[in-house]
Parts: structure tokens; C-alpha cells; sequence
């Protein structure tokens, strides 16, 4: 009883971020992104304006009908002219054959000469990249990678540990998806490797964390310890170095985020940060707690050492 | 005399290593060869989020034979998804729109370029007949569409005693039918030849004998695999009785989807990361970190070198963060080690028993995580879609050569070590407790 009162206790950061991450999901939904959504695509040959000068003229263009680029590049087609692509998640086709118009004449084309029409090209309505099947089928694949290794887990440490790497992956799933839905970022295609990367990083962390307290449980010393006891004698020992490890973690993805600030490869690596914090209160909290309430333990016979004498010693 | 001969090992080591890190970034003609070395890491294939890519907007229009032409738009693009995952560009990005028209975007590998500006073009069906003028195309003679099943690059015999790339197209009953029919009066001036509309792919023969079999293998339209799927690209499209055009007849180059310096930022992250895992190390334990650089030396260039030797290898920015991932496992397993080995120090065992058990005690840990995060990659690239397979390939390559580097290596590595300094606590930033009974038995 006393052990599921502390597992609420240290597992209420969790119910509160799931509980807060329902709410918003159902007052404000989740925020889709463009790969989610779908939307337009426009293409404009710059041909002798300067890149800065024509990345003005767009933006100009776009921020008169507030729209809000998800996607920027300047690339170039095969016969040598210099080609801004945007991506916008807008489906108005009034708005976006307006914004077409706009930008013929920020550029100083004109829409009726043969060649010069084709310097503004539209795709509207563009169908999404990413969609709940693609999230539902990413999920489906995340529950057979647990099981999988999850036998592997059973072998080694028993079928009650094979269960609670499988729970702790989906806690670490759902926490990371839900963080994401309260901090409102972007779902779309990074979402998916997200979470991939996100239960890599809960096996890592739930296998180092079910070994210690495995270790810990078979040591001989601490054969008078209650389960919930070797709980808390592996956080003491081993949240030191989780937490040194979760810094480091979020360090090197705070990095990357920074460094690809804007694009979607950012938003991925915020989300693992997040997800990293779910895999912290699971390894440390969730796992050790539950693990008290399943594990048996069977300690081996003591193997006597029997004192060696050379011969001719007595 | 031990501790000249480790330090000599070590010495050794470092230069190998130093060695090997210059492979992955130099770029040479090798003497008297015409091949050029590039480096290990200029080698690996890059993705469309790393390298950039090439994208083109089509318009689909459709023959009159189609009924259902969402149908058939909606079969088209499945069948382009699908032959584009097929033949290697597995992160090609095919968005399409009601109006039927096709946004396509591709990595800059292969002939990427050539599959947006010519393979998909097309307009009109195949048509395979022995009259040379396709204007003459009667479906009832020639084998149309409808009689052919698929159609795929082969590596098939093409004389005696040569053999080289070329497309195979199977026909169904009915199309063998037609082929045996067609070349029933084959003399030695009868050719074979194959159109999508008015476009002539190929010109099969002279045809001495009947042909009777359910296949038609042809070569000559490529030296490569790669080559070849072009072909069988464009055969496969004909099967579809659609009409697709590359507006302005333009494809355009795209910048990497993370950013134009995409490749100088992600190179300076990992810098960062690298810099920072290291500098930890020699603050936690000392000297280690030098045995703890050398190993990160060997393990990142044995990754960088199997990256590149994978066929089936892509770097996405997926893959970066199984790298990333793999790096901080590589950090975790080697500082767990470590800190097994300062527990043993600081219950009085005595440098070298303390990081021969550090090793031990370790080495079950550290083979469970990875052959559980090898399970996962497997399962995460079978099931987990085009998208994370360059994740999945990057943590089973990590996780595997984690296991190799950090028990095997580390454990030759610390055993010269300590032949150097087997007494000096501090060096390792160790502390030296009282031994009890048990300890330094």
C-alpha cells in the first residue's frame, strides 16, 4: 500500500502533464504543421534580383495577408535561374491567387507574357506529407520494437522487467507527446523520429536503471532490504549520474535545436528535450517503483571457498 | 621496460588514430591510379535535409480510356511513391493536390535529376510491336498496357559468356500470346520495338526465332542498375494511361530542408558535443579522458567508415540524431565504467584491480543496452517507414561498435594504462578509501 502511495507521490508529475496536455488538447487541439496540414507551395524565379532584395519582396508580399512561412529556401533551376520556394500552410485559393498577383508585380513581371507567367509558379491544396495514420502507424511500430527487445529484457532479467520496459517506453512516448502538445509545437514529419529517438533513449536509461536495481536487490548485503528499500537505495546511487547523463542529453540537443533554429529539425530536437524529461521521471521514478511491487527476489547459494594449500605446505 | 612498452602501445594508437581521422576528411588522387580518395566522410550518401535536392511540379492529364480519373491519379501516384522507395530515394517527397498536379521533391542522389526531367515525362501508353511506325498500334495484335504485369531492372546473360544490366518485362498470358504471334514469322529483319506514346524506348533485335515465354528482357538502354530502373521507370508509368508534363519544363535545385549551411552548422554541433563529452571525462576522471579521447577517436571513424561502406546508407538529419544518441550512449557506457571503477578505489582497491573490475562489472550493462537498442533499430527500420531508417541504421551502427569500442578497446587500452600509473590516485581524480577484507582479493 505504502509503495503505491509514493509511486502516486513520484508519479503526479506525469499524471499532471498528461492531465494539462488534455486539456489543451481539448480546448486548442494539437498545433499541425505544415507537413500535417498540407497547404501551398509558390516558386518564384528571381532571375536578376538580389537574393536579399527578392527575400524581401516575398516576405513583403506574404506579410500583407499575414501569412506565416513554414518553409524558405532559395535553390536554382537546370537552366541556371535562382528559384525561391516557400511553403505555407494558407488554403485560400482567393488569398493565394492574390499573393501570385502580388508577387508578379513586387518582381515586375507580368502575368500575360508567355515567358514571364511562368516565372510564378502555384500549387495549392497541396495534400498533407504527414498524416494521423503515418503518427498511428509510428506508434504501432514503437509498441513492436518494446516487445521485441522486451523479450530480450525478459531472458535476461524476468518477465517483470520485459513489462516495464514495455510501460515505461509508452509513459515515455505519451509524457513526450504530450509535452509537445502543451508547448504547441509543430506536429509533422519530425514528430515521428522524435519519437523513435525518444524510446531509444528510455531503453538506454530504463535498461541502466532495471540492471542497478536488479544488482542491487541480488547483493547479498542488502538481503534484509525490503523491494521498496532497494528502490530507494539505487535512486540514491544512481540519480547522480542520470541526471548528469539528462543534462548532457539536453545540452546536445538544445545545441542542435539552436543551430537549426527555424527549420523543422529544431522543432525534433526540442521535442526530444522534452521527451528527455519524461525518461528521467520514468527511469527514476515510475520503473524503481513499479519494480518494487513485481520483483522476486532468488538469491544463489553461497559458494563455499574452501582454503588452498600448496602441497607439501602441511 | 612495462611501462616504456605501454606507453609505446599507446603512442602507437594514437597515431593510428590520428591516421584514421585524417582518412575520413582528406581528399587525394592515389598514385598511379586514376581513382580519387575522399574521405570516409565526404563518401557517405547525404539526404535531401542534409545535401539539398531537386523538385519539380507536374501536371497529370489522362487518356480517354479513364473512367475514374481520381482512381487512376490516385494509382499513378501510389505506383511513383512506390517505385521512387524502390529504386533508393526513399525520402522523395511526392505531394499531390486535387487539381491533379504533382509537387515532387528528391534527394540529389542517383540520377534523381534524370527520373524528375525524363523518366516521369511522358504522354500516352506502351505500346511494344513489330511495325516501326507506332501510329500503326493495334491492341488487339501489339501487347498494350494491359498486358504487362510489372517491369524491373535485371542483371541478366546477354550472350555466352557476357552478362550486364537490362529491364525485364513480365507480360500476362494474353501478352505472351501476343509475343509469341508477333514473332511467329521472325526471319532474322524483325525487331521488337518498344514506345510510351510516341516516345521510342528501345529497338529489340533482329528477332531470328519465336519468342514463347512470358518475359522480355532487353538490354542497352544503361550500364547500371540505376540506369536501367530508368527505363523500367518509364515502361511501368506507360502501364497507366496518363499524360504527365513538368511544367515550364523547369526542375529546381532545393537547399538542404535544414537550412542553407545546414552541413557547417551540424558539423559545428557535433563539434560542440564532442568537445563537451570530452572535457567531462578529464573533469570527472582525469587522465581516463585521454584513454577516453583515444577511444572516441576509433569509435567515431569506425562509424564514419561503415556509414559510407553501407550501400543502404543515407545520412538524413534522423540520422544525425542517431548519432548524437549513439554518442552519448558511447559517453554513458564509458563513464559508467569509469565510476565503477572510482567506487572500487574509494573502497580501497588499488588502481588496477579497481578498472579491471570497473570493466567487468560493466560489461553486461553496457551488452544489454545495446543489443536492446539493436533490436529496436532492427524493428524501427522494418516497421517505422522511410523516414527513420537512416535513425535505425545509425543506432545499430553505434550500438554495435559501442560494445566492440568501449569493452574490448578500453580494456587494452586501461591495461597499458595502468602499467603507467597503477598509484597515483589523483591523476584519475580518484579518491583512495580503506580497504576492507574483501578488498583487492
Amino acid at each position: 500500500m505504502q509503495v503505491i502511495t509514493n509511486l502516486l507521490k513520484k508519479g503526479i508529475i506525469s499524471i499532471v502533464i498528461l492531465a494539462v496536455a488534455l486539456g489543451v488538447f481539448l480546448i486548442a487541439g494539437v498545433n499541425k504543421g505544415y507537413d500535417y496540414t498540407g497547404g501551398t507551395t509558390i516558386a518564384v524565379d528571381i532571375r536578376s534580383t538580389s537574393e536579399n532584395d527578392a527575400r524581401t519582396k516575398v516576405n513583403d508580399v506574404l506579410k500583407t495577408y499575414n501569412i506565416a512561412t513554414t518553409s524558405f529556401s532559395i535553390g536554382m533551376d537546370n537552366t541556371g535561374d535562382k528559384i525561391i520556394t516557400i511553403k505555407y500552410q494558407n488554403k485560400d485559393e482567393a488569398v493565394n491567387e492574390n499573393v501570385k498577383k502580388d508577387l508578379y508585380s513586387a518582381f515586375g513581371y507580368s502575368s500575360t507574357d508567355e515567358l514571364e507567367k511562368t516565372y510564378v509558379s502555384l500549387t495549392q491544396n497541396l495534400e498533407p506529407a504527414y498524416t494521423s495514420k503515418i503518427l498511428l502507424t509510428t506508434m504501432i511500430a514503437i509498441l513492436t520494437l518494446l516487445v521485441a527487445c522486451a523479450i530480450y529484457i525478459g531472458f535476461r532479467y524476468g518477465i517483470a522487467s520485459a513489462v516495464l520496459i514495455i510501460v515505461a517506453g509508452i509513459i515515455d512516448a505519451v509524457t513526450m507527446l504530450a509535452l509537445l502538445i502543451i508547448t504547441r509545437i509543430p506536429f509533422g514529419v519530425e514528430i515521428g523520429y522524435t519519437l523513435f529517438a525518444v524510446t531509444a533513449l528510455s531503453l538506454i536509461f530504463n535498461t541502466f536503471s532495471l540492471h542497478a536495481l536488479r544488482n542491487n536487490a541480488l547483493d547479498i548485503n542488502n538481503k534484509k532490504l525490503s523491494n521498496k528499500e532497494i528502490a530507494s537505495l539505487t535512486f540514491k546511487t544512481t540519480n547522480k549520474q542520470a541526471v548528469l547523463f539528462g543534462l548532457v542529453i539536453v545540452a546536445i540537443f538544445v545545441a542542435f535545436g539552436l543551430f537549426t533554429v527555424g527549420s523543422g529539425a529544431s522543432f525534433a530536437c526540442f521535442g526530444i528535450v522534452l521527451g528527455m524529461i519524461g525518461v528521467y521521471i520514468s527511469s527514476q521514478f515510475i520503473t524503481p517503483n513499479l519494480w518494487a511491487l513485481t520483483f522476486v527476489r532468488k538469491y544463489r547459494e553461497e559458494k563455499i571457498n574452501k582454503p588452498k594449500f600448496d602441497e607439501g605446505q602441511v | 621496460m612495462v611501462k616504456n612498452l605501454a606507453r609505446r602501445n599507446l603512442i602507437c594508437f594514437a597515431v593510428l588514430a590520428a591516421i584514421l581521422i585524417a582518412l575520413c576528411f582528406v581528399d587525394f588522387m592515389i598514385p598511379t591510379t586514376n581513382t580519387r580518395f575522399v574521405g570516409f566522410v565526404n563518401a557517405i550518401t547525404k539526404d535531401m535535409d542534409i545535401e539539398g535536392g531537386y523538385s519539380g511540379k507536374y501536371i497529370v492529364t489522362f487518356g480517354d480510356s479513364v473512367l475514374d480519373k481520381k482512381q487512376e491519379f490516385a494509382d499513378t501516384v501510389d505506383l511513383i511513391n512506390n517505385k521512387l522507395v524502390a529504386y533508393g530515394y526513399e525520402s522523395a517527397n511526392v505531394g499531390v493536390n486535387e487539381d491533379n498536379e504533382m509537387y515532387i521533391e528528391m534527394p540529389k542522389i542517383k540520377n534523381a535529376s534524370s527520373i524528375l526531367s525524363s523518366a516521369l515525362i511522358k504522354e500516352g501508353t506502351l505500346c511494344i510491336t513489330t511495325a516501326s511506325d507506332v501510329s500503326s498500334f493495334d491492341s488487339s495484335k501489339d501487347i498494350g498496357p494491359k498486358d504487362v504485369i510489372t517491369a524491373y531492372s535485371m542483371f541478366g546473360q546477354t550472350s555466352a559468356v557476357t552478362y550486364s544490366w537490362g529491364v525485364n518485362i513480365e507480360l500476362t498470358s494474353e501478352g505472351q500470346t501476343k509475343l509469341s504471334t508477333m514473332t511467329a514469322d521472325a526471319s532474322g529483319s524483325t525487331y521488337l520495338y518498344i514506345y510510351v506514346g510516341e516516345n521510342q524506348i528501345t529497338k529489340i533485335g533482329p528477332i531470328s526465332s519465336q519468342i514463347d515465354q512470358s518475359y522480355l528482357f532487353f538490354h542497352g538502354t544503361g550500364n547500371s542498375e540505376d540506369d536501367t530502373n530508368l527505363t523500367a521507370f518509364n515502361i511501368l508509368l506507360g502501364t497507366h494511361d496518363v499524360g504527365i508534363e513538368l511544367e515550364n519544363g523547369k526542375i529546381t535545385q532545393i537547399a538542404p530542408l535544414i537550412g542553407d549551411n545546414a552541413k557547417l552548422l551540424i558539423w559545428i554541433a557535433l563539434g560542440v558535443i564532442v568537445a563537451a563529452i570530452i572535457a567531462i571525462m578529464f573533469i570527472l576522471f582525469g587522465e581516463l579522458g585521454y584513454i577516453f579521447t583515444l577511444l572516441l577517436a576509433f569509435f567515431v571513424t569506425l562509424i564514419a567508415f561503415f556509414m559510407q561502406a553501407l550501400p543502404i546508407y543515407s545520412l538524413s538529419f534522423s540520422g544525425i540524431i542517431g548519432l548524437a544518441i549513439g554518442l552519448i550512449m558511447f559517453f554513458i557506457s564509458n563513464a559508467v565504467i569509469y565510476n565503477t571503477a572510482k567506487k572500487g578505489c574509494a573502497e580501497g582497491k588499488k588502481i588496477p584491480l579497481a578498472i579491471k573490475l570497473g570493466i567487468s562489472k560493466s560489461i553486461m550493462k553496457i551488452v544489454d543496452v545495446s543489443v536492446v537498442l539493436i533490436i529496436g533499430s532492427v524493428f524501427m527500420y522494418i516497421f517505422g517507414g522511410a523516414f527513420i531508417k537512416s535513425f535505425a541504421l545509425t543506432l545499430a551502427l553505434c550500438s554495435a561498435l559501442n560494445m566492440f569500442v568501449s569493452i574490448l578497446m578500453n580494456k587494452l587500452f586501461t591495461k597499458w594504462y595502468v602499467a603507467i600509473n597503477s598509484k597515483n590516485y589523483k591523476k584519475l581524480h580518484f579518491v583512495k578509501g580503506e580497504p576492507n577484507d574483501a578488498s583487492n582479493n
